[in-house]
């Protein structure tokens, strides 16, 4: 099992600078769930700020999804 | 938030298998299971650094190839492009867009041992009813070091800094 630093309380505010985090056990599926999550939100971010794809050399064969018209 | 990306990867792998689909799970994702998490380390938003596709290795047979067609078939892929193409294990990379992200299919990883060994040291788990492999630890920093862009350097410093699991 994988350890991660997981950050259980915070306090920014203006007289404090804390953080409190501890070191937890995460199972292969939650360690999966957990960048889930973080590519999800992401996305999410980047809908209304979307950047150009990196080239990557490679030739891709771009698919697409059926239309009313190909079904 | 919408679990987008986790919806893509848990109908994608349905259909996969469904249709006997042998893949592994590489990429960013793979990244991030083994413990660096690109977006929550200096995300730029705007600055073309991160990329949010889920990646899969596919073992580079005809026979897979087909049933990677009637899976994408049965998630409302138009597939008849494919099924015109001759499979070819240096050239059949796919691409599927979603919005926001990409599912892509690989044939090949370069720096790595052959798809069978590399799917014998894989992370087997399950995840929304589906078995899911992903790539080693160890195979994942291979393929890293051979392709070297900027991006995977990164990816090897961090990794490096985490320890490996003890399922590793």
């Amino acid at each position: 099992m994988a350890m991660k630093k997981v950050v259980l309380y915070s306090d920014f505010s203006e007289k404090k600078n804390l953080q409190v985090s501890e070191d937890i056990v995460l199972a292969p599926a939650e360690r999966l769930i957990r960048i889930l999550d973080l590519i999800d939100l992401h996305v999410a971010i980047r809908a209304s700020n979307p950047i150009q794809k990196r080239s990557d050399n490679i030739n891709w064969i771009e698919l697409k999804f059926k239309t009313a018209h190909d079904k | 938030m919408t679990n987008e990306v986790r919806t893509a990867l848990q109908t994608t792998c349905a259909a996969f298998a469904k249709y006997e689909v042998d893949c592994l799970i590489i990429g960013g994702i793979a990244v991030g299971f083994h413990g660096y998490n690109r977006v929550s380390h200096g995300f730029v938003p705007g600055s073309g650094d991160l990329e949010n596709d889920i990646d899969f290795w596919y073992r580079p047979s005809i026979e897979n190839y087909l049933n990677i067609i009637k899976a994408l078939d049965e998630l409302g892929i138009d597939t008849r492009e494919l099924s015109e193409r001759v499979f070819d294990p240096k050239t059949s990379f796919l691409r599927i867009p979603f919005i926001g992200f990409n599912v892509e299919l690989l044939p090949q990883m370069v720096g790595v041992d052959s798809f069978t060994n590399c799917k014998g040291r894989a992370l087997k788990l399950t995840l929304d009813g589906n078995t899911l492999f992903v790539i080693n630890r160890y195979d994942l920093l291979r393929n890293k070091e051979a392709i070297g862009r900027e991006i995977d350097k990164r990816d090897i410093e961090e990794l490096k800094k985490q320890k490996p699991s003890s399922e590793e």
